[in-house]
C-alpha cells in the first residue's frame, strides 16, 4: 500500500477499530430534557440551518476519530518503504551498472584529490555494498561507452581490480551512449548469478519459470558517477531517450562537479610569420566559473621556454595573448603554449608545430626589358617580392629576388637559386632549356608567366611544362574580362583565402585540359573555363605555369592590392620559404599531401608516446600522393618522418576538444524533467556519501514514526476541533445601549 | 388640582399656545378681537391645557411572560414596573389606568388619580397569572379605539407576537395622538441563550416542541433576536415611539430611575 511494506502486518487487523466511531456515531442519541421557552420561534428559524451544519461537525469528528484510529493500527504494522523498486524486498540480490565518468573534466581537483579519483573510490564503496551473489557491471564514460567489464560478473574481487585499472581519458563526455549501453545491459541482469548457478551441479535443474522470477526479484541499479557536465548531457536531453525509456532499474547519479568550478584553459593558438625566422603566436584563452584567473602564458619551443607574457582573463570570454619569437633557421620547431596550471592542468597547454621555410633566392628572367622601369614586363612582379627595397631592421627578407633580361640567362648560374620565374619569355633553346631540365632534377622550382612574347609551339616542347599551349584567348580591346574561377580543394595555395575577386583579365593562352600531364594538375581556372594556373612536376622539382602576363598588359590584376600577398604566397609554396603552424585536435584526421613524385618511402608518425606508426602507402590522386593518419589519440608533439614536400611534414600538435573544459554543470532537476517520473534519482558527491544513500535506498525507511507522529497530529486537531463544536458561540450576549448607560450609572449592579 | 405632567391637548386654559382660524361653530368666546381689530380675520385662541395627564399602562399577560430564569419572571417584572410607574403618575396628581391583556383585553382599570385606585390595579396585578396565548395587536387595537381622551400610553411586553402586527397596534395608538412608550422586557435567558446541552424547547404559548443542540444554534438564535429587536427599534422610531429593551436582571427601581432621568432629559 503506497509502496510500503508493513514488517507486523497482523496489527493490519487492527483497521477493524475504524468501524467504532462510526457505529458510536449511528447509536448516538442524546436524552434530552424539557425547556419551556418563550422564544422558539427564533429557535425555529435557524434549526434547519443548525442540523445541517452540526451533521457535518458530527461526519468530520467522526472522520478524525476514525483516521487517528487507522493510523495508529497503520503505525503498529510498522510499515517501510524501499526506494524506487517496491516489488523487490530488502534481501533481493542487485544487480549493479557502475558507469565511471572518466572525461578528462573528471581530473578538476577539488581539495588536493581529482573528482574522477572521488568517483572511482565511491565506485568501489559501491562494490563494498555488494553481497555474495549479487552482481556487477562496469563501463566508462567519455564521448563514448568503453566498457570496463562489459557483462555482469559476480566477481567483486575482479571488477575491483579494473575500477583501480581504470585511467582517465582525454576526450569529453557524451552521457547518451553509456546510458543506452547501462540500460540494456541492466535488462539482462541475472545472467551472472545464472551462470554461477548453473555451474553448481546441485542447481542444474532450474527451470525457466524460476529464473523468470528469480530476475523479476532482483534489485536493479545503475549508478551513474559523474561531474554532471553541460556538454555531457545535452545529447541525453536533445534525443528524448529518458522519456520513452522502458527499465525496471533505478538510475543514480551521483555528481562529483560544484557549480561555478573555475577554470581556465587555452581554446587556440594561430601562428603567424611577422619577418624571417620570426613568428608570432597568439593564444585565445578562455576561463569559465567563478574567479579571473590570471597569470603568465609561456611559450616553449623545442622544450626550452622562450617567451613570456602575463595575462588577465575575463570570464565567459576569450582573452587573446601574442607572444612573438624569433625561431631560427629553416626546420621544424615542437612549440607548447602553456598558462599557469590550475585545477585542471591537462587543458592549460596547446601544443603546435612551426615549420620555417628555407630563405628563398628567386630568379626572375624578363622577357620584355625596358629601360623604363614600368614597362618593363617583370616591373610589378619585381616590387611584389621585394616590397622593402633593401634590407630592414629585421633582418633580410625572406626573399631575395634577382631580376634579369633574358638574354642575360644564359650566363646565370643556377645553383644559388630555388625558384626561377620566367616572364613572357619567348623561348629557351638548347643549352638554357637542359640547364633548366637540370635545375628542375635538383629540385628546383620554376613559375612561368606567358604573354604576348611567349611562342606556344616552343613551350610545347618543354617535357617540364605542365600542359600543352594552344593560342591566346580573349578580348584585345578589354571589352570582355574574364576573372579568376574554381580553385582546387584543400590545396595549400588557397587555405589563406586571399580575395582576388577584383582582378580583370582580357586575354590569356589557351590550353587544352586534356593535355595535363599526369604528374599535373589544374589548381585555378578563368570564369570563362580556360586553366589559369597549373602545377607540374619534373625530377625533384615543381613547375608553375600562370596562363597569363606578370605585368598590366594583358590584366589589371598586378595593379590590384591582392596580388603582392599572392606572389609571396605562391613563391612561399614553391620555395617552402614561409612559416607554418600545425595543430589539430584529438580524433582528427590528419592528412598528407605532396606532388606524386615527392613520394619516395612511407610517411612514419611518432606519437608523443613515442610509438612509431607507419603509413599506409598514398593514394595517388590528380597528381597528387595523399593519405592521412587517423590515431590522434592523445595530445601532444607528433613527429613525421616524409619528404618535406609534404604537407605537415616536420610534425604536428594534437590538442584536446576544449568543449570538456567549459566546465558548467546541468541543472538536476532539468534532466529530472526529461526522464519518468523516478527513474533517476540525484546524489550531490561532495556533500552526501553515495554509499550511505544506496544502504539507506535499499534498507528501506521507517515510516511508522512518522505515522504516529501524523496520528497525534489528528488527535490535536480532533481535540481543537472537538473543543471549537462544543464551545458556546459567543459569551456576552447581545449588547443593548440602554444596559450600559444603567451599568455605568449604576456599577455595582450587574 | 393638577398633575405635574404637560397634557397633550391645547384648549382652554391660562396658559396661550397659539391662534387657529375660526370655523363654523367655535365658542365665540374664544374670539381674538384684536387680532380681529388689526386683520379683519376671524381668529380662535388656543391655550395649553393643564388638565391632568392620563396614564394607561398596558401590561402583557400571556403566558410567554411567565417565564424566569432568575426568579422573576417577565410578567413579575412588568408588574413592577406598572406598579412603580402608575406611583409616579397618581403621585404627581395625574391619572393613571391599567390594562391587563393577552389574546384580547383581559382586565382595564380607568384612569384615576386616588391612592384606591392604585391598591386596586395592585391588586390586580398581583392577583392575575400569565396564561393563555397572545394576540398583542388585537389588545392594542382594542385599547386604542377604547380610550377616547388622547394620553400617555405604556406598553409593557415582551412583544411575542407578529411584529408587523403590534407596530400597526402601537401606530394606531400614534394615530389617536397619544404618546406611546413600549417597554420590551426580556428574560437574561431569551436574550443570551446560555443553554448547552441537547434539550427539547417547548413553546409556553403553542406547546409546541423541538429538540435542538442549543450550543449549534447559539449563533443563529443571537442574529434572529438582533433581527427582532431592531425591528421594533426601527418601527417604533419611525412612528416616534419610545421604545426601550429591557433585561429581567436590570433590577426594577434601578432601570426605573433611569428611564425617567432620561423622560425628564427629553421634555
Amino acid at each position: 500500500m503506497f509502496g510500503l511494506t508493513p514488517l507486523a502486518p497482523w496489527f493490519l487487523w487492527g483497521l477493524a477499530a475504524v468501524s467504532v466511531p462510526v457505529v458510536i456515531h449511528m447509536l448516538q442519541s442524546p436524552t434530552a430534557k424539557i425547556i419551556d421557552f418563550p422564544c422558539i420561534r427564533f429557535l425555529k428559524a435557524c434549526q434547519k440551518k443548525a442540523v445541517r451544519r452540526t451533521r457535518l461537525k458530527n461526519i468530520l469528528l467522526m472522520l478524525l476519530r476514525m483516521a487517528i484510529i487507522a493510523l495508529i493500527a497503520f503505525g503498529m504494522a510498522k510499515p517501510q518503504r524501499f526506494e524506487e523498486q517496491t516489488d523487490v524486498l530488502p534481501d533481493a540480490p542487485v544487480s549493479m551498472v557502475i558507469v565511471l565518468d572518466n572525461s578528462y573534466s573528471m581530473g578538476y581537483v577539488d581539495k588536493g584529490r581529482s573528482r574522477f579519483e572521488q568517483a572511482r573510490e565511491a565506485a568501489i564503496g559501491l562494490l563494498g555494498t555488494l553481497k555474495p551473489g549479487d552482481e556487477v557491471a562496469l563501463l566508462l564514460m567519455n564521448e563514448q561507452c568503453e566498457p570496463l567489464l562489459p557483462e555482469f560478473t559476480a566477481d567483486h574481487e575482479r571488477a575491483k581490480a579494473a575500477l583501480h585499472g581504470a585511467k582517465l581519458s582525454v576526450l569529453g563526455t557524451n552521457a547518451d551512449p553509456a546510458l543506452r549501453e547501462a540500460i540494456r545491459l541492466a535488462a539482462r541482469a541475472g545472467t551472472a548469478a545464472h551462470a554461477a548457478e548453473t555451474r553448481n551441479p546441485k542447481s542444474e535443474i532450474r527451470n525457466e519459470e524460476k529464473q523468470g522470477q528469480e530476475k523479476q526479484r532482483r534489485r536493479l541499479e545503475i549508478h551513474l558517477l559523474t561531474d554532471l557536465q553541460a556538454s555531457a548531457w545535452e545529447p541525453v536531453l536533445k534525443s528524448g531517450y529518458l522519456k520513452n525509456v522502458d527499465t525496471k532499474a533505478t538510475i543514480c547519479v551521483t555528481s562529483f562537479g560544484r557549480k561555478g568550478s573555475a577554470n581556465c584553459f587555452v581554446e587556440s593558438v594561430g601562428v603567424a610569420g611577422t619577418g624571417p625566422e620570426q613568428c608570432s603566436v597568439t593564444a585565445q584563452v578562455w576561463a569559465v566559473g567563478a574567479g579571473s584567473p590570471g597569470g603568465v602564458a609561456t611559450l616553449s619551443v623545442n622544450d626550452k621556454p622562450v617567451v613570456q607574457e602575463t595575462l588577465a582573463v575575463r570570464p565567459g570570454a576569450p582573452t587573446p595573448v601574442t607572444l612573438t619569437t624569433r625561431l631560427g633557421p629553416s626546420g621544424t620547431y615542437r612549440c607548447v603554449l602553456s598558462i599557469q596550471e590550475d585545477a585542471l592542468p591537462v587543458d592549460d597547454q596547446h601544443f603546435f608545430t612551426v615549420k620555417v621555410g628555407e630563405r628563398s633566392k628567386v630568379l626572375v628572367v624578363d622577357g620584355d626589358p625596358s629601360a623604363i622601369g614600368p614597362l618593363a614586363e617583370t616591373f610589378y612582379l619585381g616590387n611584389a617580392l621585394n616590397p622593402g627595397g633593401a634590407a630592414g631592421a629585421e633582418g633580410p627578407a625572406p626573399v631575395e629576388a634577382r631580376i634579369v633580361a633574358a638574354a642575360e640567362f644564359p650566363a646565370i648560374k643556377l645553383d644559388d637559386f630555388r625558384t626561377v620565374v620566367l616572364c613572357n619569355v619567348a623561348a629557351l633553346d638548347g643549352a638554357d632549356l637542359v640547364k633548366l631540365e637540370g635545375f628542375l632534377r635538383e629540385g628546383g622550382c620554376v613559375w612561368i608567366f606567358l604573354g604576348a612574347k611567349a611562342n606556344a609551339e616552343r613551350y610545347n616542347q618543354w617535357v617540364f611544362l605542365p600542359i600543352t599551349l594552344t593560342q591566346p584567348v580573349g578580348d584585345a580591346s578589354k571589352k570582355q574580362t574574364f576573372e579568376f574561377g574554381e580553385t582546387r580543394e584543400g590545396h595549400a595555395l588557397f587555405k589563406t583565402g586571399l580575395d582576388l575577386r577584383s582582378a580583370r583579365f582580357w586575354l590569356c593562352w589557351g590550353s587544352d585540359r586534356a593535355s595535363v600531364k599526369r604528374d599535373a594538375a589544374i589548381l585555378q581556372s578563368f570564369s570563362n573555363g580556360q586553366p589559369a594556373l597549373v602545377e607540374g612536376a619534373f625530377g625533384k622539382g615543381k613547375v608553375l605555369l600562370f596562363t597569363s602576363t606578370a605585368d598590366a598588359d594583358w590584366s589589371n590584376f598586378p595593379l590590384r592590392r591582392a596580388f603582392l600577398p599572392w606572389v609571396h604566397q605562391v613563391v612561399y609554396y614553391l620555395s617552402g620559404a614561409d612559416v607554418r603552424g600545425s595543430s589539430f585536435r584529438l580524433k582528427e584526421p590528419v592528412r598528407f599531401q605532396a606532388l606524386s613524385t615527392h613520394y619516395k618511402e612511407r610517411i612514419v608518425v611518432t606519437d608523443p608516446a613515442g610509438k612509431r606508426i607507419v603509413l599506409p602507402p598514398p593514394q595517388l590522386k590528380g597528381g597528387y600522393a595523399e593519405c592521412e593518419f587517423r590515431e590522434t589519440d592523445a595530445p601532444g608533439l607528433y613527429q613525421v618522418a616524409a619528404d618535406p614536400a609534404f604537407s605537415n611534414s616536420g610534425g604536428f600538435g594534437v590538442n584536446l576538444n576544449v568543449q570538456e573544459s567549459v566546465i558548467t554543470m546541468e541543472d538536476p532537476d532539468k534532466i529530472a524533467a526529461a526522464a519518468p517520473s523516478g527513474l533517476l534519482k540525484f546524489v550531490e558527491g561532495p556533500k552526501r556519501d553515495v554509499v550511505e544513500e544506496v544502504k539507506k535506498s535499499r534498507e528501506g525507511q521507517d515510516y511508522w514514526p512518522l505515522i504516529f507522529k501524523l496520528a497525534l497530529l489528528v488527535f490535536v486537531i480532533e481535540s481543537l476541533f472537538g473543543n471549537l463544536v462544543s464551545r458556546a458561540a459567543k459569551p456576552g450576549g447581545l449588547k443593548l445601549p440602554l444596559f450600559d448607560v444603567l451599568r455605568r450609572r449604576n456599577p455595582g449592579v450587574s | 388640582m393638577t398633575g405635574s405632567h404637560r397634557s397633550p391637548y391645547k384648549g382652554l386654559s391660562t396658559e396661550f399656545a397659539d391662534h387657529r382660524q375660526y370655523v363654523k361653530g367655535d365658542d365665540l368666546k374664544r374670539l381674538d378681537w384684536r387680532v380681529y381689530a388689526r386683520t379683519e380675520r376671524y381668529y380662535i385662541k388656543r391655550y395649553e391645557e393643564s388638565t391632568n395627564l392620563k396614564a394607561y399602562i398596558l401590561v402583557d399577560s400571556s403566558a410567554s411572560m411567565a417565564y424566569r430564569s432568575n426568579g422573576v419572571s417577565k410578567y413579575d417584572y412588568a408588574c413592577h414596573l406598572a406598579a412603580g410607574l402608575a406611583y409616579v403618575v397618581i403621585k404627581q396628581a395625574d391619572c393613571a389606568g391599567l390594562v391587563l391583556f393577552g389574546e384580547k383585553i383581559e382586565d382595564y382599570f380607568p384612569p384615576r388619580s386616588s391612592l384606591t385606585h392604585l391598591r386596586a390595579m395592585l391588586d390586580a396585578l398581583a392577583r392575575y397569572k400569565p396564561q393563555k396565548k397572545t394576540n398583542t395587536a388585537a389588545a392594542l387595537h382594542g385599547m386604542a379605539e377604547l380610550i377616547k381622551r388622547r394620553g400617555l400610553i405604556i406598553v409593557i411586553s415582551d412583544l411575542m407576537d407578529d411584529p408587523e402586527q403590534v407596530v400597526k397596534g402601537l401606530a394606531h395608538f400614534r394615530q389617536k395622538r397619544h404618546d406611546v412608550v413600549v417597554l420590551h422586557v426580556l428574560d437574561d435567558h431569551e436574550l443570551n441563550f446560555p443553554f448547552e446541552k441537547v434539550a427539547t424547547f417547548r413553546d409556553m404559548e403553542s406547546g409546541e416542541k423541538i429538540r435542538i443542540a442549543p450550543k449549534d444554534l447559539k449563533e443563529d438564535y443571537g442574529k434572529e433576536l438582533e433581527a427582532f429587536i431592531a425591528h421594533y427599534k426601527r418601527a417604533c422610531y419611525e412612528n416616534n415611539i419610545d421604545y426601550v429593551t429591557i433585561n429581567t436582571r436590570t433590577p426594577h427601581a434601578t432601570f426605573l430611575s433611569a428611564y425617567l432621568s432620561r423622560r425628564e432629559k427629553v421634555r
